[in-house]
């Protein structure tokens, strides 16, 4: 019953926002604001940067509320446009290119086991050049295929996997060099 | 090329992730909305607005088009002045001329019917008298010295016109009836003109005393226009006091 009534709230709540109501358009902005910044900063390294393109994003959320169709789940609509804005920030700001490489590492199938915090997390992303992390972000942890990835950026299959792997070997390299770190203040 | 444990462990700790933006980004959002709200508002009244523009334009136009028809068709009543000035003017002037002219013809009348005789001094003297105006001139000059010459020359001026215009006799003794007539018409017309001036007078005192009769509109489009002015300021005081409201509730919100 709850749960049918948060979904009934919720389609009431976009029925007000796509009216202008404001009142509406705040609740849905302060419910998802926090986990879309959270997805902003992980393609986006400065959180003020990160800030403002949400709040673009979220401006196209609003405008384009008339077009949600109920479908899918709402948050995954918004974090949809949320993720185009980001890599359209970083393509057209950053001019980021992919050059057609089809070079793969080999896969070092070394699990890494230990725990790390969300911030640690965000460092090894963070060290990431623009391009990989973008397709880090976009395979790994949003869940696209290489083929989505390769239509959303415009790229080859084989690009997106290509630098799928030159990410993961650098963000390897990265994880054992912060492992060490951890280790020596241990 | 599976996803593997660490990156399931980055998924579902980026996923609980939560970073709480600022207090300012809904209040730049609520701007950019707001901007978008009027954006949208104003685009058809802004289409209105270019027409009303348009036609007020058009209208403008063709007012001043009218007017400065109006403007040449002033100046043409003031040529038609000038012209019955001139009329008139030239009357006195022809009056003056005729007058002597019938002078000259009574004494013509009155001094003799023997004259005939002297027509050889006539056509001697005619030819001296083809130049009228002089002639004329030395009429009135001529007054003044002894009688007989005068006469004499007077009668010859006299057969110089009876003779060049014979036939035109009968019009001249009209002439100064059309004088008189038109002498009538002068003091006539000043007489109107005078009238005219005080019907003018008048008038424009009359005018300004309607234009005096409507201060009870005037005063009552006045107090409107005070209303008016302080519902405006009324409404902007509820709108700082709406804002200032709206702040707040956002500021307790984010808190």
């Amino acid at each position: 019953m709850k749960v049918i009534n948060l979904h009934k709230d919720e389609k009431e709540l976009i029925e007000l926002a796509v009216e202008n109501n404001r009142h509406a358009q705040h609740q849905i902005y302060s419910k998802f604001a926090p986990k879309m910044l959270s997805v902003c900063r992980q393609y986006i390294k400065d959180v003020h940067q990160a800030e403002d393109i949400m709040i673009t994003a979220f401006m196209k959320v609003f405008t384009n509320l008339k077009n949600f169709e109920h479908k899918g789940s709402f948050e995954g609509w918004i974090r949809r446009i949320m993720i185009n804005e980001c890599i359209s920030f970083i393509r057209v700001q950053k001019k980021v290119k992919f050059i057609e490489d089809e070079t793969y590492f080999e896969e070092r199938h070394n699990n890494i086991e230990s725990q790390f915090s969300v911030e640690d997390i965000q460092f090894l992303i963070d060290n990431l050049p623009d391009g990989y992390r973008m397709i880090f972000n976009l395979y790994a942890i949003e869940g696209f295929k290489h083929h989505e990835i390769a239509t959303m950026l415009n790229i080859s299959e084989g690009t997106s996997k290509s630098q799928l792997s030159h990410a993961r070997k650098m963000l390897q390299d990265h994880i054992i060099k912060l492992k060490n770190y951890h280790n020596g203040t241990e | 090329m599976e996803p593997n444990k660490f990156e399931k462990q980055l998924r579902e700790k980026l996923n609980a992730r939560e970073i709480q933006p600022s207090a300012q980004a809904w209040d730049r959002l609520d701007a950019m909305l707001s901007v978008a709200e009027e954006k949208k508002t104003r685009k058809p009244f802004g289409f209105l607005f270019i027409a009303a523009g348009i036609l007020v334009l058009v209208t403008l136009g063709l007012f001043f088009f009218n007017q400065n028809d109006t403007v040449i068709s002033t100046p043409n009543t003031i040529v038609g002045t000038e012209t019955k000035n001139d009329t008139l003017q030239n009357p006195t002037e022809i009056r003056t001329a005729p007058i002597v002219e019938s002078q000259k013809q009574m004494e013509a009348v009155a001094s003799s019917d023997t004259q005939p005789t002297t027509h050889n001094n006539v056509t001697l003297s005619a030819v001296e008298g083809q130049q009228k105006r002089t002639n004329r001139q030395g009429v009135s000059i001529q007054n003044q010295s002894p009688k007989s010459n005068q006469i004499i020359r007077d009668k010859a001026i006299e057969y110089q016109v009876s003779s060049d215009v014979a036939l035109k006799e009968l019009p001249k003794i009209m002439e100064p009836k059309e004088i008189v007539i038109r002498k009538e018409v002068k003091v006539k017309s000043d007489e109107s003109l005078l009238a005219d001036l005080d019907h003018k007078v008048k008038e424009s005192t009359n005018k300004t005393a309607t234009v005096k009769v409507d201060a009870r509109s005037l005063l009552s489009q006045v107090d409107g226009e005070v209303e008016y002015s302080f519902r405006e300021k009324m409404l902007q005081k509820i709108n700082k006091n709406y804002q200032e409201v709206k702040v707040a509730l956002a500021n307790r919100n984010n808190e």
